[in-house]
């Protein structure tokens, strides 16, 4: 058997080594004809073929073993080929990466190429090629991290909208939304509403059961649930309509135009219903031509969602408000903006700090003079003027305080309140020309005026807006905005319009600015002067001669344009009492020469500041409605108030202060802590807070200090009484007889009982609790009328309880109602307990030798203890003590104590008290070891010795006064002398151990 | 015998039965906890409901100061208006129009109210008297993190507290709470208008309100600076700001400054 499986294996290995051995032969014989080719017949590169089929370089060897055929990745196109031969590749022209598998080629990147609607997987390359027919950026569209393509085809419906089905109902939602709150798309139901009916089993939600607003201008329905479906309603915002509250509150296309506006000044169109958006620009009086006045300030006010709005252009007119006017179809609208002042455009003057001497140098380019020429032709001629006859007339020297005026604040002008400055243009005549010499420039008009200048800007700022279509308000203005640098050029005003006041009086024909213009009118006087006067000179001598008697006379008018200066005092109140406008330091200092400017905690405010005042403010009531009673130093609210409600208290100081309050009299201003009112500079002061309990009296005490830190030295009063408020409270039971959780008398089952309650009262009592009050079966007897405890009025109310347990807690639930009805709505828990005897221990007792004793008694029950009809001096209710000074003799004492439950116990004691005349006897003597120890009959002191002596030279037995002593030194005999407390001394004991 | 051999088997399948038992509570729970007694419950209650107390009062009073103050507690660069310190988010930048963006980003913001709270809530948040109650309390540490959201601000405090009495115990760790104002929305208008007056030193408050509808912005011109007061339509909240700008002389040739 084992011999033929060893036969048969060795045959096998045989046959098989035999087998492999011709197969390989024949393999190799196969592959020796083939080779790789790198261009065969039918013009395919790197092909493993006979030498044949071979039109360019044959290798026989495989093709990967040949460098040149090795596979690439190619791209082509904006297609990745994966395993491309290199030859392939290049004739192909394309992009050869050397991974094979395009993995690692940033181009061949498989990602989502998120394009809108029609997201797809692709390569960067596949998705660079669609998105560029586009211009859009590959970067931003590609999503290398999105690789499958449910994941990617997912990102076309993240935004569609949807009902979404979630554990607490249904929402109207986008997918990604829904995706993010139920982690699965089978949620979300595309393109339906949650009203759907294929959705009302998982809904159930009723569709347009209500109307609503989104983000949007239109109104929508809403389902049921809470969810928006269709719009109901357009409404078109060019017109002003969007979709809010209507009057009824439901959602509805409501009007937000402004139906009113505010009007104010000289602003285009003011007072005038504006569309939403719409805006436009007011001015303080005239504007624009130099025609601004000190203080003056361009607004811009806009409508916005039927609210009207005002936003300041930059003060000092460093920016001015243009507006442009078009006509729509919905009617006339407009546009304004606030852009940066370029003077030489604006014709709006920049104002200065003129108080801080700012623009000195600028008036003065106004400032001229005019030489007016006079003659008479013979002496019975009458006086004739002959040149710059312009300059006496009252025209002139209205036009140069015009001149002056629009250089900025410069002149006497009127301010922006209409008060003219009270320095600023002077008007000075020399030489003796007859004829008239105004002084004065003619009063400003009070015309409210848009100046040429402003007018043309707008004009222009209108053609750079747009004509005739109504303005886009998605995306209006330019930007029209006022630059640093800017304001520097902006000083042209001055200089053209002294051109064009020269240019009015015909003396000037050739001048482009103001400095040019001063230095021509004074060089036209020389130039008159050389070139005519010699032919005057001529005439009058020729007349002279003909006619005798003609002469000549000049007079001449210098005008000083200098910085404009306020009115001397001015209402600064009206700087704080604008609407819609804040004050600001350049408005309030053109009020007046007494107006102060200040952040009063960042509050513009403008306050009137007398020189040197040392005033403090005077204080008076408020009128808020309330009866006043005057006091000396205040007043008094004749009502009284209503406990427990808000009340505001009011006062008015004569100037701006900040006024304090404390309830305590005589405290300074600095140490009050409480402001009356806010912490500002008011003129009316008002407290309000939440009153305190009724039936009181309040005095507050109130100082107040004025921006010059004037304190008043005396406290203002405001006195104020509250009403008792409606009783509301039940009675309180605030003590008792006994008192509650005590006892009752020892041996007894009934205790009489006194309740202490707060008010007039009726009470009754149960054996159960929680009964109501009209249910208890028993009743106190209750006083009417109070009685004085301890300085406090009390209400008591009686009753005698019965069937008491001595063994146990007698409880009982007692209710009160007092004379208003008012009930106690909770029990009153009364407990009683039984007593034990009362029993008494007196001390000391019988014979006494000390005179001071302290006669003691402890009682067992709390007690209060007499001793002959005389309370005891200290007393915890168990131990009463009395120290007496006994004489000699015997004295009797009746102790009588009574406990809370009415227990009563007495005890009659005898004390004999005698004197002690006699030493202190030793009555036992012992040796405890080597020490000898000594008892006395009573208290005292022992000294020993080894022999005889004196008390007061031995040795110590005790220090203190005690029965005990001992000798600690061993003698062989003991001399002992004792003294006791009253100094008797004993005679010399001889003890021997 | 037989009979001695099924008890056994009972045996076993008992004892294989517990200790799966055991073994799945323990996988599951990793500890096995006592179910708390009621009054730790209730205390527990009142506890959450004292500690959301605290997150509203305090997260409400952070956000309103950061709404008044410009999105800071303590302005160190401000301008006072109306008795408020309005933090300036744009700074001037002499001689040019526009300034220099000191913008808080919204995590910044976040920060801020994350160490307001942290500070006041330590104060608020007392459990003293559930000791008094006989109940012993531990605690871990205190984190505050902020979410500024489009229309809420989102607060949530992880504050672990351990409440136990005798072997009975509870845990509470995360305490969240939503306060209803628009600071997000608010945010990015304020971005907005401190990127154009960083950028064109100007802001068009009417061109962005009607392009941005629900908002509402005002814009007042304290000299020489800006202040801009943002708010929603339906919200009272209101955020507020200053830009800086510097006061300009008039200079002239032959004149004063």
């Amino acid at each position: 058997m084992k011999k033929t499986k060893v036969t048969f294996m060795i045959y096998l290995i045989i046959s098989l080594t035999f087998y492999l051995a011709i197969s390989t032969n024949i393999v190799t014989a196969q592959t020796q004809n083939l080779g790789c080719c790198l261009e065969d017949n039918n013009g395919d590169t790197c092909k493993q073929t006979t030498q044949d089929n071979c039109v360019s370089d044959f290798v026989f060897t495989d093709c990967s073993n040949v460098n040149s055929c090795k596979p690439v990745c190619c791209i082509t196109e904006n297609e990745c080929n994966v395993n491309v031969p290199y030859p392939t590749c290049l004739a192909s022209n394309g992009i050869v990466n050397d991974d094979p598998s395009c993995i690692s080629a940033g181009e061949c990147k498989i990602g989502c190429c998120n394009l809108g609607a029609n997201p797809f997987i692709a390569s960067y390359s596949e998705c660079q090629q669609e998105v560029s027919q586009y211009g859009l950026n590959v970067d931003e569209i590609f999503d290398s991290s999105i690789i499958t393509e449910r994941e990617c085809l997912l990102q076309a419906d993240l935004l569609e909208k949807g009902c979404c089905i979630t554990d607490n109902g249904c929402s109207y939602t986008t997918t990604e939304e829904c995706l993010a709150i139920t982690n699965s798309v089978d949620n979300f139901n595309i393109d339906k509403l949650c009203s759907d009916p294929s959705l009302v089993s998982s809904c159930g939600c009723e569709e347009k059961s209500s109307k609503g607003c989104l983000l949007g201008d239109d109104v929508y329905w809403f389902d049921s649930c809470g969810n928006p479906e269709d719009i109901t309603e357009e409404c078109d915002i060019k017109l002003g309509f969007t979709c809010g509250q209507n009057e009824d509150g439901e959602s509805a296309c409501v009007d937000i135009n402004c139906a009113d506006t505010y009007a104010d000044s000289i602003s285009p169109k003011k007072g005038i219903p504006r569309k939403h958006g719409e805006s436009w620009c007011e001015y303080e009086f005239a504007t624009g031509d130099g025609l601004d006045r000190p203080g003056s300030r361009h607004f811009r006010n806009y409508c916005l969602d039927s609210q009207q709005y005002v936003e300041e252009c930059a003060d000092f007119r460093q920016q001015v408000c243009v507006q442009a006017e078009v006509k729509t179809d919905a009617g006339p609208y407009s546009e304004a903006n606030c852009i940066g002042n370029d003077v030489s455009k604006t014709g709006v003057p920049l104002g200065f700090r003129f108080w801080k001497g700012e623009g000195k140098g600028v008036c003065d380019l106004a400032d001229l003079e005019c030489i007016v020429l006079y003659t008479k032709k013979n002496r019975f001629a009458s006086w004739k003027c002959e040149e710059n006859c312009e300059c006496e007339k009252q025209s002139f020297i209205d036009e140069a305080a015009k001149n002056c005026r629009s250089l900025g604040d410069c002149g006497s002008g009127p301010n922006v309140f209409g008060q003219t400055g009270s320095k600023g243009f002077k008007v000075k005549w020399g030489g003796d020309a007859p004829g008239p010499k105004p002084t004065k420039p003619s009063p400003v008009s009070n015309q409210k005026k848009i100046g040429s200048s402003i007018k043309k800007l707008s004009e222009e700022y209108a053609k750079g807006f747009g004509t005739t279509q109504q303005p886009d308000i998605h995306g209006a203005f330019g930007n029209a905005f006022l630059t640093k640098e800017g304001l520097g050029l902006a000083t042209g005003i001055g200089y053209l319009t002294s051109v064009a006041f020269f240019y009015s009086i015909g003396v000037m024909s050739e001048a482009s600015t103001l400095a040019g213009a001063a230095q021509a009118l004074f060089s036209f006087s020389l130039y008159s002067l050389s070139v005519f006067v010699p032919f005057f000179i001529i005439g009058v001598l020729i007349a002279a001669i003909i006619l005798g008697g003609g002469d000549s006379a000049t007079k001449t008018v210098k005008i000083n344009c200098d910085r404009w200066e306020p009115p001397k005092s001015g209402n600064c109140e009206r700087c704080n009492d604008r609407p819609f406008k804040e004050c600001s330091e350049y408005v309030c200092k053109s009020i007046g020469k007494n107006c102060q400017f200040t952040f009063d905690n960042g509050n513009p405010l403008c306050l009137s500041v007398k020189q040197n005042d040392v005033s403090s403010p005077i204080i008076k009531p408020l009128d808020l409605g309330y009866e006043v009673e005057k006091l000396p130093n205040g007043h008094k609210l004749v009502e009284k108030l209503q406990p427990y409600t808000p009340v505001t208290l009011g006062i008015e100081t004569n100037e701006r202060a900040r006024c304090k309050y404390s309830t305590e009299l005589n405290q300074d201003y600095n140490s009050k802590l409480n402001f009356f009112g806010d912490s500002s500079l008011e003129i009316e002061h008002e407290l309000t807070f939440r009153l305190l309990p009724g039936g009181r009296k309040h005095i507050y005490y109130i100082r107040c200090e004025d921006y010059a830190e004037n304190q008043n030295q005396q406290d203002y009063v405001i006195e104020f009484e509250i009403k008792p408020e409606p009783d509301r409270s039940p009675p309180l039971i605030e003590n008792s007889i006994p008192r509650n959780n005590g006892i009752f008398k020892f041996g007894e089952t009934t205790a009489d009982v006194s309740l202490f309650l707060n008010e007039p009262a009726s009470c009754k009592y149960s054996s159960i609790a929680n009964v109501l009050y009209e249910n208890m079966e028993n009743s106190f007897v209750c006083l009417e009328n109070a009685i004085d405890l301890n300085g406090i009025d009390q209400f008591i109310c009686s009753a005698s309880l019965t069937n008491l347990d001595p063994q146990n807690e007698n409880r009982f639930y007692i209710k009160c109602t007092d004379t208003s009805g008012n009930v106690n709505t909770q029990d009153y828990v009364y407990i009683l307990k039984g007593s034990e005897q009362l029993s008494l221990i007196v001390t000391p007792e019988g014979i006494v030798y000390d005179p001071e004793i302290i006669l003691t008694v402890e009682s067992s029950n709390k007690a209060v203890c007499t001793f002959n009809e005389i309370s005891f001096l200290d007393s915890d209710g168990f131990t009463h003590t009395q120290p007496l000074m006994l004489p000699e003799g015997l004295r009797s004492y009746d102790i009588k104590c009574i406990d809370e439950a009415g227990n009563e116990a007495t005890k009659t004691v005898e004390i004999l008290q005698r004197v002690d005349a006699g030493g202190p006897r030793i009555v036992r003597i012992y040796q405890d070891f080597e020490i000898l120890n000594l008892e006395t009959d009573e208290e005292a002191i022992c000294q020993y010795s080894n022999e005889r002596f004196s008390f007061g030279s031995g040795k110590d037995m005790s220090t203190n006064f005690t029965k005990t002593h001992e000798a600690t030194s061993t003698y062989p005999v003991y001399y002992v002398i004792c003294q006791d407390k009253y100094d008797n001394i004993s005679p010399t004991y001889e003890i021997y151990p | 015998m037989k009979k001695r051999a099924q008890v056994t088997i009972f045996i076993i399948i008992g004892i294989v039965l517990l200790t799966i038992i055991f073994i799945a509570i323990y996988i599951t729970q990793g500890t096995i906890r006592i179910r708390p007694s009621e009054s730790i419950e209730t205390q527990a209650d009142q506890l959450r409901e004292s500690i959301n107390r605290c997150l509203s009062e305090h997260g409400s009073l952070g956000l309103e100061i950061l709404g008044k103050q410009g999105g800071y507690f303590n302005p160190a660069n401000y301008r006072l208006y109306k008795n408020e310190k309005l933090t300036y988010l744009c700074e001037d930048i002499p001689n040019e129009a526009v300034c220099l963006n000191r913008m808080l980003t919204k995590s910044s913001l976040e920060k801020n109210i994350e160490d307001f709270l942290l500070q006041e809530l330590q104060q608020c948040i007392y459990l003293g008297y559930l000791e008094d109650v006989g109940l012993d309390v531990e605690t871990g540490e205190m984190g505050v993190n902020v979410d500024i959201g489009s229309e809420i601000v989102n607060i949530n405090l992880d504050y672990p507290i351990t409440i136990s009495k005798g072997t009975t115990y509870l845990n509470l760790d995360k305490f969240t709470h939503n306060i209803n104002v628009p600071l997000g929305k608010i945010h990015d208008a304020v971005a907005d208008i401190v990127n154009s007056e960083a950028s064109v030193g100007d802001f068009d408050v009417l061109v962005y309100s009607v392009l941005n509808r629900g908002f509402i912005i005002e814009k007042h011109r304290p000299y020489p600076d800006k202040i801009y007061i943002v708010k929603t339509t339906n919200n009272p909240y209101f955020f507020q700001f200053a830009i800086q700008d510097e006061e300009i002389e008039i200079k002239l040739e032959g004149g004063t400054t």
